[in-house]
């Protein structure tokens, strides 16, 4: 018997508009609505919606036998809210199907989890709250930012009440393990951990369209092969992928639909293959613990986090956004607070990655900027412009050498005492 | 391989570049011999031609020569071709006469090489210091440049009557007519390299003579080489030359000096943004003065170094006194290789906002001192780097946007200096090399190796 897995990770950002120094205290808007709008339009007529209804077609079509699992960023639907309904409904009506599962993660798709345990659990809170709202649902299954893990999100996402984590089946971490098993963690004991299959993962969605791939073009028959030959060795495959892997990565003149919608049916066809949402998926008994001390990602060859963190523009301008937070909250404005998060997102330090060598066309082509710099150059200006707005909003007496209080002006309330004082104020 | 210049007799990058480029072909196995056909003053009177000559100064050279450039010519076989020596000793009447002479007896087209006299227009009662720069450079470009184009042309056609070689190398338009004099003898094909084009050296307003010898020397040649995207659009759209004759190969660093003069307090502390190289028009110098303007309101605790000299200076100089920031700038004029090194290794910022530069090399010298550039879209090099910033050079707000981010933001600027200078190394000449062996070996029809 062997289960396959399909999670799709749908997320876009808000991306800031080009942003000068000379417009610091000017107020100006920080993202670039337009140019959002643009984005979201294009993805969802070449995938969000082709893809959306081809899965509701599929999973009418196989009677219930045919399941996926999404996660939705909150960043994303809130961008549809305003500019693609249509797609935020065609999502709901997948939900009302009963065979598609929903992953919770950072409703800003951030790393919030390295730099503030507290923005996490508000961010994860929102998150719930948000997936409730649209599709009536209550997660059980976690997802970090990018995949990003270590025994440590075990251990904190098992307490705060969840059944499993998705994570990367990296190498260095799977050793000779396969990834076609459910695991355990070594600190949280009763949480359950599903490893991404990597190379079956990558076959539909990095490599289906590369002609100098020697599978190149993969047929249905060919990967169903592939994906029987597992059977007796795993319980259940695997298959994490961006959902913009649909008509946007691989483009629909790929033949990359058509795969889709032969596959259910190839498979089914082996009466002991079938699809298992992640909860499903989670039944499966443990085949041991992984021991995961230093974080996994799904990202680039290194598969850890050097994508986001690891050169000194990223690390600056990581560190001065958290460093904001206790200021941020103590202005009690929301506006400021709702632009602080959206800051918050991944994809800003992911445009600041200077590996160009190796990952870099990946980076580039995902990139609105020229160079890392540029990314780098605009965000820390935005952020100079927030730190103007704060201190409109705030009082921030010195008191002692380290350390500051924070009245809000319109209240007069002390809000707190910060120990870390920012850089930028 | 055709030249101009080879160091240390130069006058500009492209001699440079040359000597770069023979050093890696030097080594590499695939290639028997490299002859390098230069032009050169008379020294010996009684026989321009007479190889023993041109010897006996590949001799003289040799001995200037480091051990290690000698190690390069091991392979590389320079000859020296005696051409007429120029202004400064010559009346520019005494030229135009010669000139009109040579003209009268030259059609370009019909030319009988072998009927050319070689012997009777050298002068060598003047001694000349070759080794100093500025005289190398009068030497090399004085008076009347297609007196002497022509006549290097004559004697490569004489030299290469009985030379053995496979393939033909030209740079630049001074050699085209050598190029072609030495294709019509040899039979052999003809690489045309084209460092840059009149309209980077006139940005379109004269050198026409110029473009005639060019667009001969291009449709002669079987593969042109352009050394950016840049040059090869000029080449496709102001030449029409066919696009699919053009090979893009772009320069590479050449061995640069990494030290750094932070230690010096010649500002007194204050940032130094840097402009350096002739100020002439098309290096953007108004640019640079602009984005000036705007970036001292942010940043008041910086000097502007402009170094270097050229019918802009006093343009620059003008424009920063009417927009009341000349208090801001230090020109330096004319400089010296050292006090250039020092300029480099000082700055926390260089700047090339060129309006028209086909490839422009100067951006790497900064940067392996790891110092931060920014550079307009407008050069060839854009096309190469990744650890700079890239400006539209009429883009003052942006240009000065970028100015003061890289001195506020300092995480940036040490980073963009880290990345750049690593850029800066990877940049070797064996990449470019491996592209023109890989041309050479179309053209023969030696695939093997």
């Amino acid at each position: 018997m062997v289960s396959i897995c399909f999670y799709f990770h749908v997320h876009q950002p808000h991306r800031i508009g080009h942003y000068r120094i000379f417009d610091v205290g000017e107020n100006k808007e920080y993202f670039d609505d337009k140019k959002n709008k643009e984005i979201i339009e294009k993805i969802t007529g070449k995938c969000y919606l082709p893809m959306n209804n081809l899965l509701l077609k599929l999973i009418n079509k196989h009677k219930g036998k045919f399941k996926v699992s999404f996660s939705i960023t909150g960043t994303f639907i809130e961008q549809l809210e305003e500019f693609a309904p249509e797609v935020l409904d065609s999502f709901k009506k997948l939900a009302k199907t009963g065979c598609v599962e929903f992953v919770s993660e950072t409703y800003y798709h951030s790393l919030s989890f390295l730099y503030s345990k507290k923005e996490f659990v508000k961010q994860v809170k929102m998150q719930e709250k948000l997936l409730n709202k649209h599709f009536k649902v209550k997660p059980k299954v976690f997802r970090n930012t990018e995949l990003i893990f270590n025994n440590e999100l075990a251990k904190f996402i098992e307490e705060m009440g969840y059944e499993g984590i998705l994570c990367e089946g990296a190498d260095r971490i799977m050793k000779w393990k396969s990834p076609d098993f459910v695991y355990g963690n070594v600190y949280a004991k009763k949480i359950k951990l599903l490893t991404k299959n990597y190379k079956l993962s990558d076959d539909i969605a990095f490599r289906f369209s590369n002609k100098g791939w020697e599978h190149h073009p993969l047929s249905v028959e060919k990967y169903v092969k592939w994906l029987n030959k597992v059977n007796g060795n795993g319980n259940v495959i695997n298959l994490f992928m961006d959902y913009e892997t649909f008509g946007e990565h691989q483009w629909e003149d790929t033949g990359i639909f058509k795969f889709m919608e032969k596959l259910p049916e190839e498979l089914l066809k082996n009466k002991d293959n079938n699809f298992v949402t992640v909860s499903e998926a989670l039944k499966y008994p443990k085949m041991g613990d992984l021991d995961m001390h230093d974080y996994v990602s799904w990202a680039d060859t290194e598969r850890d986090l050097t994508a986001w963190i690891g050169n000194k523009i990223q690390d600056t301008s990581l560190k001065e956004l958290y460093a904001l937070e206790k200021y941020v909250y103590a202005t009690k404005n929301k506006k400021i607070i709702d632009d602080w998060r959206k800051l918050t997102t991944s994809d800003h330090f992911y445009y600041m990655c200077t590996k160009y060598f190796n990952d870099g066309d990946v980076h580039k082509y995902f990139s609105p900027y020229d160079s890392p710099y540029d990314a780098y150059i605009n965000f820390m200006n935005v952020l100079n412009d927030l730190v103007l707005r704060i201190k409109k909003q705030i009082d921030i007496k010195k008191i002692g050498k380290n350390e500051v209080k924070l009245i809000n002006k319109e209240s007069g309330e002390l809000i707190e005492i910060s120990e870390k004082p920012s850089s930028l104020i | 391989m055709l030249g101009w210049e080879f160091p240390p007799f130069f006058a500009g990058g492209l001699g440079i570049v040359c000597y770069e480029m023979t050093k890696i072909f030097a080594k590499r196995s695939d290639i028997d011999e490299l002859i390098y056909l230069m032009p050169y003053g008379p020294k010996d009177h009684e026989s321009h031609i007479n190889l023993k000559g041109a010897n006996q100064l590949l001799d003289e050279y040799k001995k200037k020569l480091t051990k290690e450039q000698q190690k390069v010519l091991e392979k590389v076989n320079i000859k020296f071709i005696p051409t007429l020596i120029s202004s400064p000793y010559m009346s520019p009447s005494e030229y135009q006469e010669s000139y009109k002479e040579t003209k009268k007896n030259i059609n370009f087209n019909k030319l009988h090489w072998q009927d050319i006299d070689l012997l009777n227009d050298v002068d060598d009662k003047k001694n000349t210091n070759f080794h100093d720069q500025k005289t190398a450079r009068n030497i090399l470009y004085g008076g009347n440049i297609f007196e002497e184009v022509f006549r290097f042309a004559k004697r490569v056609a004489y030299v290469t009557r009985n030379m053995n070689f496979d393939i033909i190398h030209a740079h630049d338009w001074m050699t085209m007519p050598a190029a072609i004099a030495a294709k019509k003898m040899s039979k052999k094909p003809l690489v045309v390299h084209i460092h840059n084009t009149i309209y980077d050296r006139y940005l379109g307003t004269g050198g026409f003579d110029e473009k005639e010898l060019e667009i001969q020397g291009m449709n002669e040649a079987d593969t042109v080489i352009a050394i950016s995207n840049m040059v090869k659009n000029t080449l496709v759209e102001k030449y029409q030359i066919p696009e699919q004759k053009i090979e893009v190969i772009h320069n590479a660093a050449t061995q640069l000096d990494e030290k750094r003069y932070d230690h010096m307090n010649t500002f007194e502390g204050k940032k130094i943004i840097l402009f350096a190289g002739r100020l002439t028009m098309q290096k953007g110098g108004d640019y640079f003065v602009r984005a000036a303007e705007r970036v001292v309101k942010y940043c008041p605790d910086t000097v502007f170094v402009v170094a270097g000299t050229g019918d802009q200076l006093g343009r620059m100089m003008d424009l920063a006194s009417e927009l009341n920031i000349l208090k801001y700038f230090y020109f330096h004029g004319f400089y010296t290789l050292q006090e250039r090194d020092v300029f480099f290794g000082m700055a926390d910022l260089f700047v090339m906002p060129s309006i028209s530069e086909p490839f422009g090399i100067v951006p790497l010298e900064a940067m392996a001192k790891r110092t931060p550039t920014i550079i307009s879209f407008q050069s060839g090099i854009s096309e190469i780097l990744q650890n700079t910033f890239k400006v539209n050079f009429w883009d003052v707000d942006m240009l000065a946007e970028k100015m003061v981010c890289l001195l506020k933001y300092k995480e940036m600027h040490s980073q963009i200096s880290d990345s750049g200078y690593h850029e800066c190394k990877s940049k070797t000449w064996d990449e470019p090399v491996d592209k023109m062996i890989n041309v050479y070996k179309k053209l023969t029809g030696d695939n093997n190796g």
